[in-house]
């Protein structure tokens, strides 16, 4: 056996009885570069497919940036039709000011059509193409079979299969977005969806692109869910599994039992679309808020399948930068399980303003039980912090900005929550700023988070911690300067997707424009970071931050093609720092204790000296 | 999943005949006997005649002794038979009976999400009739706020498609006389803090009212006491009036114009019928 | 689906000498294939999760268009003849039953019953699409009873009655694409039951794939009361 380069002297570095052929890193490249674009097209290797979605969301995080600027840099002025006289001639011409969409000097309409189509396009492309696979398919795949010390996922083709059909649900979100794009919001709420445009095939198309891309969510849930019940390593039980696992698992449950609705939903509505069959539409004595029901028992337990994983990275950021074990540890798993089944049942707080009286008391009693499990794990965070050994590198800031953006955005989620308060807070600012705080301070600031700590496991390199930080003040600072302003308008009753706004609310706006550009600043600062470790970086250690789950202890920087040397068994818990590192000890000044009688040796890599 | 702990014959006790040797130990290798496969077959038909059974009986017994049978006895006994069929599949023909319990888990759960879908949203639709009293009309005609007159479905999609007269609905009702007074204290009460406001705040109200003279909507923002007509637009489903846009002509240079704001497809008949809402009266908020 | 990872193709096509269901291993990832059949089975069962909450929505539509288009759904529905809907959920039924007993009979190597019980399940499931189309469909499609804007049917009594066919088509659409699946998956089983594929080593195709059968199957024991009892 190709004996695999590990950079200590580890107990069970080896040379042992299994046999597999080409062991390397499983970054390696296989010959030139067709047959390392065929090996990475055919690949079935969790790490690989990982990578792929890595790259893929990132991309696609991208292109709906491009289209959040393009929303922000419209809404930095108010459209104005304006009124010219000329003096001269004694006449007056009318003229379209303050719109970068405009499409002549006079038609406001016109601009305003494309307005709803970019911020239209923007929603699908973030919510359908990056949140969504943003955490489970790319650091979940990567990360999952390595923290249950599986060789693979349950069903490593299917996880192929779902890499393509994200692909092609792409394709066709693209191909509809290039012929014009729609216009009828995320929502594809009826009857916008049923008659923009009809017999177009756009709005088909798109709608046709979400069908598709649930199948690629639904095969990554349906996967994810089965490792965690088979591929777990010997000795590894429900309780000894890293939290990241839980949130995992509680997101691929709802993948699984919510996504099939979106699916006979979106028929549905092409059917409605094609045939007119009645179904959503009310000029046909059919029911549109049907539609906003089927939807949204869809998409409510969705924003879940998007807070959720950004919850289970953070419980490990915090751990780990904490060197601290895990405050309540079940609290935090079960409470994933609560939020995942709890989600199923308010979806009726969307439809506050649509649905009849009673089921609309009855969702916003429901509602308030979400805040329980969410506050649940949130103490359970700072509690881990409290006289934790806290380490400020650029994972943990980011972890710490999730907490405090999080929180705002679930107690603004309260207010709405709260039936009387929403009937005036529906459809304002205020609703957009309360799902960017979640969403974007969220799932997109853990995944930040998840992505610095992990990042030296991924692709074997360490990040500059500087640019980091920097990158992560400018994006801390750029996203509440473009969205705290935004409760604020709400509150003052500026309506969402309008193209245009009264004055009173110019400068919340420009300071949101101004701060949408600070995000981009940050985000490039990323990207130059991420760039140069790929092509300059140091090389990462095993271990670099003195982890104890199986991806540090047991794996490579990057992991070899089968991940582990040999079957990992577990020894400690994952959160077991003060078992394995004496009291006080200073990563990189401490030799590991001696193996205790009866254990095996935890292998951790001597954490690297982080101040060279 | 680590360790199947359990004797190799621990199912002997349904009657269940051993697998192969090299499986014994696994929940999910249970071959399930012929003879269940049998008589779960038959029940399954036996069900299926009672079920047709059930249903012209009741028929007939409705059409014989001229009886109304509620239609909830109907659907009930229907559907209690298609569960007890259902549960027999998945007991004996999937062998959820005999495998492990993992997936039958996964089968609850999936039924206790259906039944969430579909029991939350009956009861929006079961209890939507408290809104109805009140709104009546406006919420029949699906929220829209307009009659597609035709009585076929047939009639109403031809209508649709030649989307020229659309009946707008009264929806607006007088208040009651003491909700009227609350309005009124209210609105006094808020006029009365107004002046105690800061100076920073003041300017703001100021500002505000002084745009609320000068500007006015596009048309879809209801002008203050259009009555019945005051809608929050006036869209149709084929032809959306362009909700965005604000005009401001002031602020544009001179002149006050009525007409160049209006998105072409939109009719509003109180736009031409009343004077624009320059003047004394600020606009009013919508609704 | 996953349970095609059971089977490992590229083996010997032509005489299976041992058969190929002898010589099965297991992905590398599984401890052995006992491991790998549990996980797999568990992963159809995750699938069967997703189709019933697919068909979730059908029902959905069924309720609520019933509730508020009450008469209309009275009249749709005795506009079809209950008899069709009865030999056809006995057809299924019994094609259920043969699905069962080819894992059965896959679990005891039994081949010649393997086969003829592949074949039984992929024929009733032809019998039941031939049935659908030719006594149902098409003289629906005759008669203008058709969704939304194709409805031409001139003999309304109510007004909605439209909404029926809608409901009608889409499920049973729905359903009858379930069913062609089926078919083309026993279809595919048959042939490799010659190839020598399956037996007591290696069965979770054919195992699966009855998972999937009798969940079609359920689903038409509902749509049966549903679409032809319930007045
Ligand atoms: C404490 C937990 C939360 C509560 C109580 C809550 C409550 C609500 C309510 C009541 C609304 C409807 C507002 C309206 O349209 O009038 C809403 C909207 C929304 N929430 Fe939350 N929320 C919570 C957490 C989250 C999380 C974690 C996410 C996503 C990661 C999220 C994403 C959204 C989105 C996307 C919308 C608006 C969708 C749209 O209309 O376009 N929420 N939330
Ligand atoms: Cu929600």
């Amino acid at each position: 056996m190709a004996s695999i380069p590990r950079p200590t002297d580890e107990p069970h570095a080896h040379p042992h009885d299994h046999d597999h052929a080409h062991d390397g890193p499983y970054l390696a490249t296989k010959g030139g570069i067709v047959a390392t674009v065929i090996d990475w097209a055919t690949t079935v290797d969790h790490k690989k497919i990982g990578v792929m979605y890595l790259f893929a969301v990132l991309f696609m995080f991208f292109l709906g940036g491009l289209a959040a600027l393009a929303v922000r840099v419209e809404l930095f002025e108010p459209t104005r039709t304006l009124e010219v006289y000329n003096a001269a001639t004694g006449q007056s011409t009318t003229s379209v000011a303050g719109q970068v969409f405009a499409q002549s000097a006079t038609d406001v309409a016109a601009g305003n059509q494309v307005y709803n189509r970019v911020f239209t396009l923007h929603g699908l492309i973030m919510v359908f193409l990056v949140i969504v696979p943003m955490v489970p398919a790319s650091l979940g795949n990567f990360l999952l079979p390595l923290m249950l010390g599986a060789k693979d996922v349950a069903f490593p083709r299917l996880n192929l299969l779902s890499w393509y059909i994200y692909v092609v649900g792409s394709m066709f979100a693209l191909v509809s977005a290039l012929a014009g794009g729609v216009d009828t919001g995320w929502t594809f709420y009826t009857p916008y969806s049923t008659t923009t445009e009809p017999g177009h095939w756009k709005v088909v198309s798109m709608v046709a692109a979400a069908f598709i891309l649930g199948f690629s969510s639904i095969l990554t849930g349906l996967n994810f869910v089965v490792t965690v019940h088979k591929l777990r390593a010997p000795g590894q039980g429900w309780f000894d599994m890293p939290l990241f696992v839980w949130g995992m698992y509680g997101t691929a449950i709802i993948q699984v039992l919510a996504t099939p609705v979106i699916g006979i939903t979106l028929l549905l509505l092409i059917l409605e679309r094609l045939f007119l069959i009645g179904i959503f539409d009310p000029r046909l004595s059919g029911d549109p808020v049907l539609f906003q029901h089927f939807f949204w028992f869809y998409s409510h337990p969705v924003v879940y399948v998007m807070i959720l994983p950004g919850m289970a990275i953070i419980s490990e950021v915090i751990a780990i930068y904490s060197r601290k074990k895990v405050f309540g540890y079940r609290a935090v798993a079960f409470s994933s399980l609560a939020i995942a089944a709890i989600s199923f049942i308010v979806w009726g707080h969307h439809l506050f303003t649509s649905e009849g009286e009673v089921a609309a008391t009855v969702f916003s009693a429901l509602t308030f039980l979400v805040a329980l499990p969410s506050a649940v794990k949130v103490f359970n965070w700072i509690g881990t912090l409290y006289k934790g050994s806290i380490e400020l590198t650029t994972g943990m800031w980011y972890a710490l900005g999730f907490l405090f953006l999080f929180s705002i955005g679930g107690l603004t989620g309260l207010f709405l929550g709260a039936l009387s308060v929403d009937l005036h807070l529906h459809d304002t600012y205020f609703v957009v700023a309360h799902f960017h705080y979640v969403m974007m301070g969220g799932t997109v600031i853990a995944f930040m988070a998840g992505l610095h700590m992990w990042w030296p496991k991924m692709f074997g390199r360490m990040y500059n911690e500087s640019l980091g930080k920097l990158g992560f003040w400018l994006v801390f600072v750029g996203f509440n300067l473009t969205f705290f302003p935004q409760f604020i308008m709400g509150v003052q009753g500026m309506p969402r997707r309008y193209a245009s706004y009264q004055d009173e609310y110019l400068i919340y706006h420009q300071l949101s424009t101004v701060g949408a550009f600070t995000l981009l600043a940050g985000f490039l600062v990323h990207l130059v970071n991420f760039a140069q470790s790929l092509l300059y970086g140091r090389k990462a250690p095993p271990n670099p931050w003195g982890g104890l789950t199986l991806e540090w202890t047991d794996a490579d920087s990057p992991p070899t093609t089968h991940n582990f040397a040999q079957e990992p068994v577990i020894t400690h818990g994952p959160y077991d720092f003060d078992d394995v590192y004496p009291p006080q000890a200073k990563p990189g000044e401490f030799t590991l204790p001696p193996p205790l009688p009866g254990r095996r040796v935890v292998t951790v890599a001597t954490p690297h000296a982080r101040s060279e | 999943m680590a360790h199947h702990a359990h004797p190799p014959h621990g199912h002997a006790g349904h009657g269940i005949e051993s697998p192969g040797a090299a499986e014994a130990h696994s929940h999910a290798h249970t071959v399930v006997p012929m003879r269940v496969l049998v008589l779960v077959l038959m029940a399954l038909l036996g069900f299926t005649f009672l079920t047709v059974l059930a249903a012209s009986i009741e028929q007939w017994v409705s059409a014989t002794f001229d009886v109304v049978i509620p239609q909830w006895v109907n659907v009930a006994v229907a559907l209690s038979i298609a569960v007890v069929k259902s549960l027999l599949v998945a007991a004996f023909f999937m062998a959820l009976r005999y495998d492990n319990p993992t997936n039958a888990l996964v089968a609850f759960f999936t039924v206790i999400t259906l039944a969430f879908f579909l029991g939350f949203t009956m009861i929006d639709l079961g209890n939507r009739d408290a809104v109805y009293a009140k709104k009546a009309q406006y919420i029949a005609d699906g929220g829209t706020g307009y009659h597609a007159a035709g009585t076929t479905q047939a009639q109403r999609a031809r209508e649709i498609a030649s989307q020229e007269s659309i009946d707008l609905i009264a929806r607006d009702q007088p208040l009651p006389k003491h909700l009227a007074k609350f309005c009124v204290l209210e609105i006094e009460r808020f006029h009365a803090q107004a002046k105690e406001l800061p100076e920073y705040l003041r300017t703001f109200q100021a500002r505000r009212e002084h745009l609320g003279k000068n500007y006015h909507d596009d048309g879809h923002g209801a002008h203050g006491g259009h009555g019945a007509l005051a809608r929050p637009d006036h869209a149709t489903p084929n032809a959306a009036v362009i909700r965005s846009g604000l005009t401001l002509p002031e602020l544009g240079g001179k002149g006050h114009s009525d007409e160049h704001h209006a998105p072409a497809d939109h009719h509003n008949p109180a736009d031409h019928h009343t004077p624009a809402p320059g003047g004394d009266t600020p606009a009013q908020p919508a609704d | 689906m996953s349970t095609l990872s059971m089977d490992q193709p590229g083996q010997a096509d032509g005489a299976p000498a041992p058969p190929i269901h002898e010589t099965a291993t297991h992905a590398h990832h599984f401890r052995d294939r006992d491991h790998e059949f549990d996980a797999a089975k568990m992963g159809v069962w995750l699938f069967l999760a997703t189709e019933v909450l697919l068909f979730s929505g059908l029902f959905m539509y069924y309720a609520a268009m019933r509730y508020l288009h009450p008469e209309a759904f009275r009249h749709g529905s005795s506009l079809l003849d209950w008899r069709w809907g009865l030999i056809n959920t006995a057809v299924l039924l019994m094609s259920s039953f043969t699905a069962a007993a080819a894992v059965r009979d896959a679990q005891l190597g039994r081949q010649g019953w393997l086969k003829l019980n592949l074949l039984l399940t992929c024929l009733a499931g032809l019998a039941f699409l031939v049935i659908k189309f030719v006594f149902e469909y098409y003289p629906k499609w005759l008669a203008g009873e058709l969704p939304g804007k194709y409805y031409t049917y001139p003999n309304w009594e109510d007004p909605n009655e439209v909404h029926w066919w809608g409901l009608y088509w889409a499920a049973t659409g729905v359903h009858a694409t379930h069913v062609l699946i089926g078919i083309g998956l026993y279809a595919w089983m048959f042939v490799r039951a010659f190839l020598g594929y399956y037996g007591p080593k290696r069965y979770m195709m054919v195992e699966g794939t009855a998972l999937y059968w009798h969940i079609v199957d359920i689903v038409w024991i509902f749509l049966f009361p549903m679409l032809y009892l319930i007045h």
